[in-house]
């Protein structure tokens, strides 16, 4: 079963961010930080999840003397919810989490079986697979929370919002298949192969979960402006670990490339059962240079994006350089488009 | 035609008119005042009042100068030469 | 690069020619006023008086293609002492302008005519004059125009010669006398080679210069306001760039020896606009009357008009007894003798006319102090029983027309107006306009969006500020108003735009079509103003109402009165079933109406429903006419702020003794218990203690009424305490009375028009006590009209025992219809719906009823979101009870009415396990899409709660004694601010329930603590704690906490 947790953190100090993601990923590879936010953690297969998390709560306040609020869950989604979620605001719902704290921690965790129940009351625009339209649409109808959702067929419900009515019906009970990515330490992508709604690995359909996986660590570099110089796969099972790897010598970003290096490095052989886990790391990570968009593939490649950057850092630059250099110029430019619908001279009217 | 926006000392005539303008490189007699007018710029931001000269100098050389009404201080504004 | 030889500008060269003059003044001969509709920087006023104090003889106003500030800026002028010159930039077809100034009166009207030519032979908005039709001016001074005239924008490009040959065009057509050379100086780059050049080109054609300086603004620093009246005009930031932007701040009225300065290289062209201002005169010298002429066989109207009034005589009276012929002998006197009896007859063919139509119409105002308007059938008040004085309507001493004002019923009102067109000619007839001028909202908006504040911000910014707030006021009510303390503008980046809203406070935007305003003509309009078209489609005077009256053009109000309309209905729907009610005929005498008005019990009657009416009604228990007209006469700001009501309350009810000051007096002051209430009763008052003449003390209402100087006040009183010496009244006993009367004379109220009002009041309160269904039914059909909106007459009538029914697609028509004790709400109410479909519904169904969504949405084909707003509202409930399911299915619906059409399998419908609306829900749809609770109304869902926490209903109200604390909630209604006596702020507003309406009186210090709570949007009831204050058979509560509702509120 996929044990998920969310971190709600306050903002706060840089140095005290970098702390709390490291100490998480003492415990998991998959850390994945969203911003000022928080993080999410994959848990799965790394031992007891409330203990794990009760533990990174009192490191973390011992250190930075902070607070954290964390939702526990099957998925991504109900993590978040449950982490945002404030206990009292839950009072009303018992039977579906249950509430541990520790110091400086609280820690919501949502019951396997209950996570319908459990997102009921969340009002319909926290729902992530409705369209804007969808949730006028709905909200114009009456309907306000996730749990009035299921007086509807899901069918009818993929009509209006345009989404495939199975993934709708999975959502609404809670199952949301969306991986937690391992963006910590920033040098390291870490990726976890998963599939189907337990959350294990279907071999028979390897060379697909493999595209897919590919696909998305493509995403993951592009983001980052960066290729891997370093692809590792860890195969973990009860008998050990299996380690392939390989070292590139330039840096690979495109899915294709990295789909063909991933199934070379799969081992032929495997262990028949107890297969507990399977990661992808992407490492020795290094910016791509800049390249124009492949035309072909109708793919953008933040050469633009890049540009636009480049500009600001000169015009910042050229800004400290000449202080209201800049603007006087961009004042000439104005009193020169002003003074050419008034003046003759400067367009073309009165010859002397 | 070059923008420029450089401070200049000038001499004037009792009309107030521009009659000679005082150039890093030298100074140099106004022949001929083409055009005057103001512009109020951009007041919004603050921006004063500025009043400008087109003249004809020596040598055929056409200036644009400005006074800025608020600090009576000359600009070279444009030379066409 | 340009080539520059600088020899050749020599532009002092004309001085010498043209000569130089000793003595320097100037007159401003090219002027832009707030008329020129965003394009002026400074008020009418402000200019003139800038004029006057740069010691300048004349000044013209010339704005863009009208003459709208023509009037005001004259009368401005002739009080600073200065000839004013009337004119306009006129804009020619081929887009450029030429500055035209009137020598006299005929030079006016040849204006006016180029103006209405301009602007009727092309779009709205894009007036144009044709060369050719300059021919037509007479006497006009045409100056060569701006940077935007043809001849400087010829010179501008370079083509010299076109420009002398243009010259030469204008030079033949208009004569060597009349066209001169506009030079401008506002120092803009290119001035000096364009002036060299018209100053050539006036000295090679023998032309003289004339100077101006396209002045848009009074003083220097108008500037900015110039400049953003401009964007806004233009629809544009401060930050864009756009030729109609001016570049400086030149365009001022500079002085004298400013305007000589810059003009030093052509004295001439400065001084020749002293020579055509001395040639110019006030274009309005005189007032001359223009009536219409109403045409006859015979020729002289008053024969005509005698046998007309004595006919009606008869009929309004059977016998025509000596009074009856005195009164009417002495108006016609004094009718004809005024030259009136054509105005007469003109009214009475319209009237004539509304009613051959069967339009219903009732005339107000003072011309119901009128005998011969009675009889006349103009109007349905009998001055002669109620002792109405024919002086307070017209009178020999006053050259003033009389104002005829007439109600006829909305819908019809239009029928009326085409008539007076058809009779009169377009020529002669015309809509009044009037001037839609800057308020604080719409600064607030329009400045802001300039100044690039968010539009979101600024509307609701705007929208907090009370509704008809003057922009030079906003300051102010930020201080006093508590739900302005927190306004965003506290902050410093609005100060620029609070400065800019103060000075354009009262600005005119734009011109649109006056209510019910109509001018008719005895000769062709165009003498007198230019036309155009309105946004509306009627053609317009350029003037507003107060300018054409000062023109001397006649103008009748013919408004439109919803009110008419619904008594119209009613009397069709009780006639539909027993036809034994005639409107003209019911008794003023009726018994249950003066009850039901004495409870107070008035939503819904004309006049009288307004909380302030309902208390009063309580209070006084009228039982007879005089209370009524009393009563329409009382509740209006004078009096209220005259401290008027509570004396004339105490003195009906018999508590406070009645005294006059001299016997004389009795006669006239007994109907209104000595208190002086109606302006005819100190004419009359005038007359018998001074023995002042009808036209001497209508003189004396006046200056009382309008307020005039103290000077005028006192010379008259002088006059007044003279002549009852004379007369017999002693000095003390005539000052006294004096002082009382201009105490009361300036709340003063016509009688004849309270009289006419209250005649439709009464008859209303009649419809509404005797055939409550109809007239209810009657109401809703007519809204908006009246104080309260649909839902407060719709509770009025379910306590009435009246049923609300919701709209149904089988039953409802467009409107509301009464059956039999119930009225069923029509489809028209369902918002977003059209007309069309509403004819679609209508008419598909009289085959066969609709059986289903489905087979609805075949036949009647409207739009999904009317087909939702239908569901939502419940118009398909008998269809199929789940509005939910039907919502659902709607989409597909459609779907598949248009993959059948082509020839797809159709998908299928979603079917049931869709949960419907809760019955809460349900209510609340109702409400939002038709503005009405059906079943009941929103705070009876609330009222088990609200028992709980002991408070109170409306209903409950009633029976509690004065003084106990109470806790009443409901949602608010009409919250307002009347004017005090004192001036400090008392707020009244009405809670609304399920029983009716809580009068609730909040006090200044209340106020100030919760006003952010009533006058912002609200989002469900208010809750108020405070205590009963009864008077009469009224209740109110006293405010002292208020909070908005919700379940922990206690």
């Amino acid at each position: 079963m996929r044990r998920i947790v969310f971190f709600a953190i306050e903002k706060f100090e840089e140095s005290a961010r970098e702390h709390f993601l490291a100490l998480c990923s003492n415990y998991t590879p998959l850390v994945e930080p969203c911003g000022d936010e928080g993080a999410y953690l994959d848990l799965g297969g790394c031992g007891d999840a409330r203990a794990i998390i009760l533990a990174i709560g009192a490191g973390f306040y011992h250190t930075a003397g902070a607070c954290l609020q964390a939702g526990l869950a099957s998925s991504r989604l109900l993590s978040r919810m449950a982490a945002a979620r404030s206990p009292d605001a839950l009072a009303a719902l018992p039977g579906s989490f249950k509430l541990f704290s520790g110091p400086g921690i609280t820690l919501i965790e949502v019951l396997p079986g209950r996570e319908s129940k459990f997102m009921a009351p969340f009002p319909l625009n926290t729902f992530p697979l409705l369209s804007p339209g969808a949730l006028k649409k709905l909200l114009g109808l009456g309907f306000s929370c996730i749990g009035d959702l299921g007086a509807i067929s899901p069918v009818y419900l993929g009509q209006l919002s345009g989404h495939n009515p199975d993934r709708l019906a999975q959502s609404l009970a809670g199952i949301d298949p969306t991986p937690v990515r391992g963006l910590y330490p920033p040098g390291r992508i870490s990726y976890k192969l998963i599939s189907g709604e337990d959350g294990r690995l279907n071999f028979s359909r390897l060379d697909e979960i493999l595209r897919i996986a590919s696909g998305e660590l493509e995403g993951l570099l592009e983001s980052r402006h960066c290729g891997c110089r370093h692809i590792k796969l860890e195969i973990e099972s009860k008998q050990g670990a299996i380690i392939r790897e390989r070292k590139l010598g330039s840096p690979c970003s495109r899915s294709g490339q990295l789909k063909s290096i991933l199934s070379r490095l799969w081992p032929e052989v495997l262990p028949d059962s107890d297969l507990s886990q399977v990661f992808i790391y992407l490492q020795d990570l290094t910016p791509v240079p800049l390249c124009q968009p492949d035309l072909f593939l109708n793919r953008t490649f933040f050469a633009e994006r890049e540009r636009e950057h480049l500009l600001n850092d000169l015009l910042e630059n050229l800004q400290g350089r000449f202080p209201g250099a800049l603007r006087q110029g961009l004042e000439l430019n104005r009193r020169e488009q002003v003074l050419a619908l008034w003046d003759p001279w400067r367009n073309g009217g009165v010859q002397l | 035609m070059k923008p420029l926006y450089r401070r200049l000392n000038v001499k004037r005539l009792p009309n107030g008119e521009p009659a000679k303008l005082y150039l890093p490189d030298g100074s140099i007699e106004v022949a001929q005042v083409l055009e005057c007018w103001c512009d109020a710029g951009c007041w919004w931001e603050g921006e004063s009042e500025k009043l400008f000269y087109r003249l004809y100098c020596q040598e055929g050389r056409v200036f644009e100068i400005f006074q800025d009404r608020q600090n009576a201080q000359w600009f070279l504004y444009k030379v066409y030469d | 690069m340009h080539s520059v030889e600088c020899n050749k500008i020599s532009v002092p060269l004309l001085q010498s020619e043209f000569g130089d003059e000793k003595k320097m003044s100037f007159v401003h001969l090219h002027t832009h006023s707030p008329f020129s509709f965003l394009d002026g920087g400074s008020s009418i006023e402000e200019l003139v008086l800038e004029a006057a104090r740069l010691d300048m003889p004349a000044l013209a106003i010339t704005d863009h293609n009208n003459l709208c500030a023509s009037v005001k800026f004259n009368q401005a002028a002739a009080m600073a002492g200065i000839t004013p010159i009337t004119g306009c930039e006129v804009t020619l077809e081929s887009g450029s302008h030429l500055t035209l100034l009137a020598r006299n009166g005929l030079a006016y009207s040849s204006i006016c005519a180029l103006l209405t030519r301009a602007h009727l032979s092309h779009p709205r908005g894009q007036p144009r004059a044709s060369f050719e039709d300059l021919a037509g001016l007479k006497d006009v001074i045409v100056l060569s125009g701006c940077r935007r005239g043809e001849l400087a924008a010829l010179i501008m490009k370079g083509r010299f010669r076109e420009a002398e040959q243009q010259a030469h065009r204008y030079l033949d057509l208009l004569g060597r006398e009349h066209f001169f050379i506009e030079v401008q100086d506002n120092l803009l780059p290119g001035n000096r080679q364009l002036n060299y050049y018209l100053l050539q080109l006036a000295q090679s054609l023998n032309l003289e210069p004339v100077a101006t300086n396209n002045v848009h603004y009074a003083r220097q620093d108008d500037f900015i306001i110039h400049d953003l009246l401009s964007c806004v005009r233009t629809l544009s930031r401060v930050q864009d760039i756009l030729p109609e932007r001016p570049l400086n701040r030149e365009q001022y009225l500079k002085s004298p020896r400013q305007m000589e300065e810059l003009f030093s290289f052509c004295p001439r062209a400065a001084h020749n606009t002293l020579r055509l201002a001395r040639e110019c005169e006030a274009v309005f010298k005189e007032k001359v009357l223009h009536f219409p002429e109403f045409e006859l066989p015979a020729g002289n109207p008053v024969p005509h008009l005698r046998r007309l009034t004595f006919d009606g005589a008869r009929q309004r009276y059977g016998k025509i007894n000596l009074a009856v012929r005195e009164r009417l002998e002495q108006e016609l006197h004094i009718i004809e003798k005024m030259g009136f009896a054509g105005y007469f007859l003109l009214v009475h063919d319209l009237t004539r006319f509304a009613r051959q139509e069967g339009i219903r119409y009732a005339g107000r105002g003072s011309a119901a102090d009128s005998l011969a308007a009675y009889c006349l059938y103009i109007c349905e008040v009998d001055s002669l029983e109620r002792g109405l004085l024919f002086e307070r309507f017209m009178s020999p001493e006053r050259s003033e027309l009389p104002d005829i004002d007439i109600d006829f019923e909305a819908r019809h009102r239009d029928r009326v107006i085409n008539y007076v067109y058809r009779k009169y000619g377009t020529e002669r007839v015309a809509r009044v306009a009037t001037y839609n001028t800057y308020r604080a909202r719409s600064s607030i908006r329009d400045i802001g969006k300039v100044l690039g504040f968010d539009q979101n911000l600024l509307g609701s910014i705007a929208k907090r500020l009370p509704y008809f707030s003057h922009a030079d006021n906003i300051r102010g009510l930020m201080e006093r108003l508590p739900e302005l303390r927190d306004s965003p503008l506290h902050d410093d980046r609005f100060q620029v735009l609070l400065d800019v809203c103060e000075r354009i406070a009262g600005f005119p935007r734009f011109l649109s079509t006056h209510l019910g305003g109509v001018v008719i003509s005895d000769c062709p309009l165009t003498r007198l103003s230019p036309l155009q078209h309105s946004a509306l489609g009627p053609i317009i005077t350029q003037f507003d109402k107060d300018d054409v009256e000062d023109l001397g053009l006649v103008k009748l109000d013919l408004l439109s009165l919803r009110t008419l309309s619904a008594v119209n209905d009613t009397m069709r729907s009780i006639n539909r079933v027993k036809e034994e009610l005639d409107y003209d005929s019911i008794p003023l005498d009726d018994l249950a109406t003066y009850q039901r008005l004495s409870r107070g019990e008035t939503i819904g009657v004309f006049q009288l429903e307004s909380p302030a009416q309902r208390a009063l009604q309580a209070r006084l228990g009228a039982d007879r006419m005089e209370d009524v007209i009393a009563s329409v006469a009382l509740i209006r700001p004078g009096p209220i702020k005259g401290n008027m009501v509570e004396p004339y309350i105490a003195r009906r009810q018999g508590k406070e003794a009645i005294s006059y000051l001299h016997p004389r007096l009795e006669p006239i002051l007994n109907k209104t218990y000595g208190v002086v209430l109606f302006q005819e009763q100190v004419i009359e008052i005038a007359m018998a203690i001074a023995n002042f003449t009808p036209g001497e003390a209508d003189q004396l209402r006046r200056v009382m009424t309008h307020a005039r100087s103290p000077k005028a006040m006192e010379e008259i009183g002088q006059r007044f305490i003279e002549k009852a010496a004379a007369s017999g009244v002693g000095e003390e006993t005539a000052t006294a009375i004096f002082t009382g009367m201009a105490g009361y004379a300036s709340y003063g109220f016509c009688e004849a028009h309270a009289a006419a009002f209250a005649t439709t009041s009464f008859k209303t309160a009649y419809l509404l006590e005797h055939y409550p269904g109809q007239y209810y039914t009657a109401l809703l059909n007519n809204q908006p009209l009246g104080y309260y909106p649909a839902n407060v007459l719709c509770t009025e009538a379910r306590n009435r025992g009246i049923k609300i029914l919701p709209p149904d697609v089988n039953l409802s028509s467009d409107n509301f219809e009464l059956a039999r004790t119930a009225i069923r709400v029509g489809l028209k109410q369902v918002k977003g719906i059209k007309r069309d479909e509403i004819r679609a519904i209508v008419g598909s169904r009289q085959d066969r009823p609709f059986s289903s969504l489905a087979d609805f949405m075949r036949r009647a084909a409207v739009a999904l979101d009317s087909a939702e707003n239908l569901i939502k509202c419940g118009a398909l409930d008998a269809l199929f009870p789940n509005r939910r399911q039907l919502l659902f299915q709607l989409p597909y619906l459609e779907k598949r009415e248009r993959q059948k059409l082509l020839a797809f399998s159709p998908p299928s419908l979603p079917g049931p396990g869709i949960c419907d609306f809760s019955s809460r829900e349900k209510r609340a749809l109702e409400y939002a899409i038709l503005g009405l609770d059906i079943d009941e109304h929103f705070m009876a869902g609330l009222r088990p709660e609200l028992h709980k926490k002991q408070i109170r209903s409306s209903r409950e109200l009633r029976t509690l004694p004065d003084n106990t604390p109470v806790k009443v909630c409901g949602l608010l209604l009409r919250p307002h601010r009347p004017p005090t006596r004192s001036g400090k702020i008392t707020v009244f507003l009405s809670l609304e329930d399920e029983f009716g309406l809580t009068e609730v009186t909040v006090f200044e210090d209340v106020y100030m603590m919760y006003g952010q709570l009533i006058f912002a949007p609200q989002s469900g009831p208010l809750l108020i704690k405070g205590h009963i204050q009864r008077r009469g058979s009224g209740v109110s509560v006293t405010a002292r906490e208020i909070a908005r509702y919700g379940p922990s509120s206690i």
